[in-house]
């Protein structure tokens, strides 16, 4: 599906995320007037893929990820509601709230009304709808300062209804989806790094023409590559182990890739005037959402070795064909 | 052991789901599939020789005919049935078969340039009657292969008289044929005076010497040729036309012998994790465990890319150079894990294991060595990537 219809959608997308870049933005007047239910429709996981590319690419902070969570869980919940309750960073991809306490994450400020979903007996989730005026919300101190992400906390009232499943496929269109945007981001340091290094002289010659930048650059290139074929797979079969590993390496990438480019554009790159560092930042704050790639690593330690039964190998998750 | 009636067989080419669930059947009921799993030798000779035995049966039972076309016998289908055959055997924690490597990487370039050839020895490389080796590198080309040096000067009879070295090839202690990368230009053709010959083993003039890897098998050998005669229908693809035969491998080499590779260590690790389980194992490897397992999935998601390109008639350019590095790295750090999981065995033995599997866990070590090495080390992958695929200025090379 690379008809010319699809490229002009993906220009149109990438035109709104970058106008709307620097503030929170809940996205729907923006997409309806694409007509975004009938692209949908049309494509239903290209466009889902097309908006978490153009968030990483334009560092626009949207609802999309709240938008894609409920959409797994609209079947649990009545009522429309305006964001979710994030796990809370190093929580890995379980929620923090109880049947007593909201903890979490809101992306953007906290208002209107919030789903909660709720860790229960047994590794169950419930999901419940609380009003953002019964919490109490204050914006994080993040490691990338632009980012505006709220903690809440406070009591829970109200109806709980089981979710386990459809929280599951949440999680892995969380995964998905934040995956997506890491690997956008890293993709560009990746350009910016290979710009300076074809642009940047020394010796008399653009040190780009260098081994060791031209070998360190190769690799880096490598890493992102292998992370964004292992989340094709994953937009390709679902499943949610392949979403899992699938945003693991995508944060590994990034970590990868930005040293390398941290090193190839020297001093430059460690400052404010320069932009490589928005994208190094934006890229530890994505990745920290619904686990880490080190939390990802431990968690998957612990359901490879938890899980096994003697004689059976390890679980497929790409396949050829 | 089942017949496979002619409508299945059809049915296996046709529809790979099915052949994949055949597959899995005959592999889960057949009695050898245990001892295999485990089978663990002391040389190279024996442990080829008992692959030998294992394509024998598979080839009986015809699983690896399929993907493979019938002119070189087998039963038609695509590179996609090769992956399903590979992904098949690593979820049996099957080893795969050595002959397989040089397989992969020889077989294609015989019957897109040479069919008459495949038709009359490829069904004998499928049933495990013989293998081939690859005789590209020498003493004085390595990652510069186009300055190769091995001649093959026309006799005048038709023919051709080769003379020279070739060194590092795999398999070459028991392969029974060579493909050989020669020159018939003039000594400063490079790559346009090369040409590609299918040769004999036991041809007068070929001597084959082992060469001994630091594990103590011999896993490579060099090859001399001194006046070996070749008739012209030997010649792989046209006369002067060996680089692009080479280049049209190397496709294969990154794509179904990478795609390999990956599945080859999805049973290390799976075995590995066996071996944990039933040991016991402290977190900081479990978590290291996670993150090699997902270095080869990554690795593994690239090649698939690949081999579907591959199986679509598609020609890969230098983006494969992409997946060598990334499953040449896979490889390296799988065995990482094993050496330091598996210390006690790997550096002092263990009672309880037998001396043979030890000794085959330190030979893949060594031989994982050889991954960033062999058809093109990393260093020129890095360099065809940040030439071709990031556009960075050409490199400055030392005067």
């Amino acid at each position: 599906m690379t008809d010319d219809s699809w490229s002009m959608i993906e220009e149109a997308v990438f035109r709104i995320f970058d106008e709307i870049a620097g503030k929170h933005t809940a996205i729907a007047p923006q997409l309806s007037e694409l007509g975004w239910s009938d692209i949908e429709t049309e494509y239903p996981i290209e466009a889902c893929e097309l908006l978490f590319r153009a968030q990483g690419r334009s560092l626009a902070q949207t609802d999309c990820l709240d938008r894609v969570i409920l959409a797994e869980l609209a079947g649990a919940l009545g009522d429309p509601v305006d964001a979710v309750v994030m796990p809370a960073i190093g929580n890995r991809c379980q929620p923090a709230s109880d049947a007593e306490q909201v903890r979490g994450v809101v992306l953007g400020p906290l208002q209107g009304r919030v789903m909660v979903p709720v860790t229960g007996p047994g590794a169950t989730v419930a999901v419940g709808i609380v009003d953002a005026d019964s919490l109490h919300g204050q914006r994080l101190d993040t490691f990338d300062p632009t980012v505006h992400w709220t903690r809440v906390n406070g009591p829970q009232h109200g109806e709980f209804v089981d979710a386990s499943e459809a929280w599951n496929r949440a999680v892995a269109a969380a995964h998905r989806a934040l995956g997506t945007e890491l690997i956008a981001i890293t993709e560009q340091i990746l350009a910016i790094a290979v710009d300076h290094a074809k642009t940047r002289v020394q010796f008399g010659t653009p040190i780009g023409s260098f081994q060791s930048p031209r070998h360190a650059l190769a690799e880096a290139c490598a890493a992102l590559e292998g992370a964004r074929a292992l989340m094709g797979e994953s937009w390709r079969y679902g499943g949610q182990l392949s979403a899992q590993v699938a945003k693991t390496a995508a944060g590994r990438a990034h970590r990868t890739v930005s040293d390398t480019a941290l090193q190839v554009l020297g001093a430059i790159g460690l400052t404010a005037e320069h932009q490589l560092h928005r994208y190094v930042r934006r890229g530890f704050q994505i990745d920290s959402l619904f686990g880490s790639y080190h939390e990802l690593e431990t968690l998957l330690g612990e359901q490879l070795f938890n899980a096994h039964t003697p004689g059976e190998a390890l679980p497929a998750i790409v396949a050829c064909g | 052991m089942v017949d496979v009636t002619d409508a299945q067989r059809s049915a296996y080419v046709s529809q790979r789901a099915a052949y994949r669930q055949g597959l899995r059947r005959y592999l889960a009921d057949e009695a050898w599939v245990g001892q295999a799993r485990s089978a663990a030798f002391r040389s190279s000779e024996e442990a080829i020789a008992h692959d030998a035995t294992i394509l024998s049966r598979l080839h009986d039972a015809g699983w690896n005919r399929y993907g493979w076309p019938q002119s070189g016998g087998g039963f038609g289908g695509s590179e996609l049935h090769r992956a399903t055959y590979y992904e098949e055997l690593a979820a049996a924690m099957l080893p795969i078969p050595a002959q397989c490597w040089s397989l992969e990487v020889l077989g294609p370039a015989l019957l897109k340039f040479a069919p008459a050839l495949a038709a009359e020895y490829l069904p004998r490389y499928l049933r495990g009657a013989e293998w081939w080796a690859q005789g590209f590198s020498e003493p004085e080309a390595g990652s510069d292969l186009a300055a190769l040096r091995t001649r093959a000067s026309d006799d005048d009879a038709g023919g051709f008289v080769i003379n020279g070295q070739k060194i590092w090839t795999s398999q070459g202690p028991t392969a029974s044929r060579l493909l050989v990368l020669a020159r018939t230009g003039s000594p400063e053709s490079r790559h346009r005076g090369l040409t590609m010959f299918l040769v004999d083993v036991d041809t007068p003039g070929v001597t084959v010497r082992p060469i001994m890897l630091a594990s103590g098998r011999r896993e490579l050998a060099e090859v001399f040729f001194d006046d070996v005669r070749v008739p012209r229908e030997r010649i792989v693809g046209e006369l002067g036309g060996g680089w692009s035969v080479a280049m049209f491998l190397m496709q294969y080499e990154r794509g179904m012998y990478g795609y390999g590779v990956t599945t080859k260590l999805l049973t290390l690790l799976s075995r590995l994790r066996e071996t944990m389980a039933r040991n016991g194992s402290e977190s900081a490897d479990r978590e290291r465990f996670a993150h090699v397992y997902t270095s080869v999935l990554s690795a593994q998601a690239r090649s698939a890319i690949t081999v579907r390109k591959l199986a679509d008639g598609g020609t890969l350019g230098p983006e494969s150079s992409i997946d060598k590095l990334l499953f040449t790295r896979a490889e390296k750090e799988v065995n990482d894990l094993i050496l330091d999981i598996q210390r006690q065995q790997m550096l002092i033995g263990m009672d309880d294991v037998d001396a043979a599997e030890a000794d085959t866990s330190r030979a893949e070590w060594w031989y994982s060595r050889a991954a960033t090495i062999m058809g093109g080390t990393v260093e020129i992958q890095r360099g065809i990537v940040a030439d071709h695929i990031l556009g960075l200025p050409k490199e400055v090379r030392a005067q």
